[in-house]
């Protein structure tokens, strides 16, 4: 039961497939969270929980 | 000067009524979920506390104590933290005030009836899904609500850019939503009964995919957001590193959903899903690590606030627990440890080190953030709040560390074998009165905690009865910016200036491992081995099996042998795929305060099994289990059978036709056979016999329990 069960699972091709795809999104997170062109638009980003209160007062 | 120069001005009043109504339903039914916690905790350690009671009994309490903690407390907490943080973060009030409302009142209702039904045993006995089908129609339209509400602020949102908390909340609402629907699908057989369309493995393998993901997804994610929210807003510092935070959420929501097969290890589960499971669950302590490095350093440079500021002790101790809770889980979840601390007290323990200390106090110190915030009046006593922390902190490590103890003793005991090949503790009792005492010291961490959370209660009471009279509205004047900043062209970015995309990656993230995982054990019965086929539970079976599975048995007693030498030598050959392939709900457990069941059919005679329900202690000296004599003058419900059956049947279950129409009669004819020899042994006992023996629940569940493991077609 357990090979029938597992026989979708036996195209060796495909867990290659997968293993390479699955690197691919990994690294490309990496790659994009730790390139140097978002840093500035990171550290912005990180400030928005703190500076909601800061008040506007119109001119 | 004129507008277009400044731009236009946003004046944004935000909805904090609801937000405070929240609050104050996460602390009544914090206190609540706790009490009903150290009841249950009390009656395994004093098991009189059950009170002889039906509705006070252990089996239907503890669904009433997770129930309440985790969609009560937790829930309401979540949606507190959620209602408060998305306004401010998006810039604009929630989408609706009536949905907000509908979304409060809704969930409010559900729990009650959560309340009442369980206790009266109304239950699908599957772990933190018991609640029955009119419930589960509820929870979805509430939830669908919630998400209008939540997606429809996110449309007309101010702020152009999701903050990383925002992500955390969209995978909550969507994953959720799939969780509870696939594990919820069931056919009504009654006003407040149902059987699930999956049965055995399938039932087994769903549930868990269920259970594990309601941990990630309802205890895990929707926190992760607080966490990313309000330690910035408490320390007054931005998150450690923004960068971490988007690997920590892909690869979390990435891989979570693969970890539930490692809820059945060992089990007759195939193989290749364990091993999925359990690489997974490791995989899974990377994130988690990132998560918790994440918060931890958010605090690098001021570690002074620690010391001195009880929200920051609360939050940073949750966040510290957190990562001991997933170090802890992945440990777990490999198969020789799962195969001592599985079924023990450890995984009680691992349970409330996540949920006591990280869910507990990160909701703790967002309620003491909150409260004074809201009602715009300072916290009545920090003093009183450090003491609060100190005392709940004991509470949690005594709870922690005494089921670690207990959860490591048992599981030895368990396993070990003299030189000869038996069981040095062949008496399963043994194993359990060797921990009672333990379980007094779990009770006392309990204690503790509550104690510490009535200080909170206090605490804010005073508080709050202090705040000024008029409400407190806060007004925010901003400008309206939703293009500025730095542009949003590339990657990730633009990635978080689309919500439909992103909700449709965050879906397909968790899709694609609940499908691989899913889809082969749906079509697992053509792969049943002929030979090893069993029968069906007759009429007067499956009567007993539905008391059964009314007064919680499940919640002590599994009804899974694992593939272990131990396991074996104790309840017999190991339990099959075979052999549960009609049961819905499956029975398999998880945790043994008790034996074993799998396999109790005929070890016993009838008499022992009736004297042992009226009362345990009669036949195995020492046992913790509760007395059940009102099974003994409550009548069986034979009536429902043949609507019972006829769903069975239509399920695919192979009851003849004649079988579905006559399930009553043949049911009774069964009862009165079995109520007959029953009756002469405790004649011959010298015990008195119950008037209308054959109409009532022992003889259904006696049926039940000689049947079980005697299905067998070539046994």
């Amino acid at each position: 039961m357990k090979q029938e069960a597992l026989s979708a699972f036996q195209y060796g091709s495909i867990s290659s497939i997968a293993m390479i795809l699955f690197m691919v999104v990994f690294v490309g997170f990496i790659y994009f969270a730790y390139s140097q062109r978002n840093k500035e638009f990171f550290e912005e980003m990180s400030q928005l929980p703190l500076n909601e209160e800061k008040k506007y007062e119109p001119r | 000067m004129s507008e277009a120069q400044h731009g236009r001005f946003l004046n944004e009043v935000y909805d904090d009524r609801v937000v405070k109504a929240f609050v104050l339903a996460t602390i009544t039914w914090g206190l609540i979920a706790f009490t009903v916690g150290l009841i249950a905790a009390l009656q395994l350690a004093y098991w009189p506390l059950n009170l002889n009671l039906e509705w006070l009994t252990f089996g239907r309490i503890r669904p009433l104590h997770t129930n309440a903690a985790i969609f009560a407390f937790a829930g309401n907490a979540i949606f507190a933290g959620i209602y408060h943080s998305s306004q401010r973060l998006l810039k604009k009030r929630m989408f609706n005030d009536f949905l907000s409302w509908t979304h409060f009142w809704g969930w409010q209702t559900i729990i009650v009836a959560a309340a009442i039904t369980l206790p009266l045993g109304f239950t699908q006995s599957k772990e933190y899904a018991e609640l029955e089908w009119p419930i589960d129609i509820a929870i979805t339209v509430i939830w669908v609500v919630f998400a209008v509400n939540f997606f429809g602020t996110l449309i007309q949102r101010r702020e152009k850019h999701m903050y990383v908390a925002i992500w955390f909340y969209i995978s909550t609402i969507i994953t959720v939503a799939v969780l509870h629907i696939v594990n919820s699908l069931e056919i009504p057989v009654g006003m407040l009964q149902s059987y699930p369309i999956w049965a055995g493995i399938q039932d087994a393998l769903v549930q868990w995919w269920y259970g594990h993901n309601a941990v990630a997804f309802f205890l895990t994610t929707p926190f992760l957001g607080l966490m990313y929210y309000y330690i910035p807003k408490a320390s007054g510092r931005p998150i450690y590193s923004y960068r971490l935070s988007i690997i920590h959420f892909w690869a979390l929501v990435f891989i979570y959903i693969w970890a539930g097969p490692h809820h059945l290890l060992n089990t007759a589960l195939p193989d290749w899903a364990q091993t999925l499971g359990m690489v997974f669950s490791l995989m899974l302590w990377a994130p988690s690590w990132g998560g918790m490095i994440n918060g931890l350093l958010t605090l690098r440079g001021a570690w002074h606030l620690l010391r001195t500021v009880p929200i920051i002790k609360f939050l940073i101790v949750a966040v510290t627990f957190y990562g001991m809770s997933t170090f802890e889980g992945p440990l777990l979840s490999i198969k020789s440890v799962s195969s001592l601390a599985h079924y023990t007290d450890w995984i009680i323990g691992h349970v409330h080190g996540g949920a006591l200390g990280w869910n507990g106090f990160l909701t703790i110190g967002m309620l003491y953030y909150l409260v004074p915030k809201l009602w715009n009046r300072k916290l009545y006593s920090v003093k009183l709040a450090t003491t609060h922390f100190w005392t709940g902190f004991t509470g949690v490590l005594l709870y922690y560390i005494s089921m670690w103890a207990a959860g490591i003793t048992q599981g030895l005991m368990w396993q070990a074998i003299d030189s000869k090949g038996q069981l040095v503790y062949p008496d399963f009792v043994q194993t359990v009165t060797e921990i009672v005492p333990l379980y007094w010291v779990r009770a006392t961490g309990g204690l503790l905690f509550i104690t510490g959370f009535c200080m909170m209660i206090f605490n804010l009471w005073k508080t709050i009865q202090a705040a000024p009279k008029e409400e407190f509205v806060e007004h925010v004047t901003e400008p309206i910016h939703p293009k500025d900043g730095v542009s949003l062209d590339n990657g990730h970015r633009k990635l978080e200036g689309m919500v439909v995309v992103f909700s449709v990656l965050a879906f397909l993230a968790i899709a694609v491992g609940s499908v691989i995982e899913i889809y082969p054990t749906l079509s697992i019965h053509k792969y049943i081995d002929n030979q090893a086929m069993v029968e069906p539970w007759t009429p007067l079976e499956q009567a007993g099996r539905d008391i059964y599975v009314k007064e919680g048995c499940y919640n002590c007693h599994s009804q899974m042998i694992r593939k272990l030498p131990f396991d074996v030598l104790r309840f017999g050959k190991s339990s099959t795929i075979e052999e549960s392939m009609y049961d819905r709900p499956f029975q398999w457990g998880s945790k043994r305060t008790g034996p074993d069941l799998a396999r109790v059919g005929g070890k016993y005679p009838h008499l022992w099994h009736f004297r042992h329900m009226n009362n345990p202690r009669a036949m195995v000296d020492g046992s913790i289990m509760p007395s059940y004599p009102w099974l003994e003058h409550k009548k069986t419900d034979f009536y429902s059978l043949r609507k019972k059956f006829s769903v069975m049947q239509m399920l695919g279950v192979p009851y003849s036709n004649e079988t579905v129409a006559d399930a009553d009669k043949i049911a009774e004819e069964q009862a009165k056979t079995l109520a007959t020899a029953l009756s002469e042994e405790i004649k011959a006992s010298g015990g008195a016999i119950p008037q209308n023996l054959e109409q009532m629940q022992i003889v259904a569940l006696i049926a039940y329990l000689q049947s079980l493991g005697q299905k067998g077609i070539n046994k």
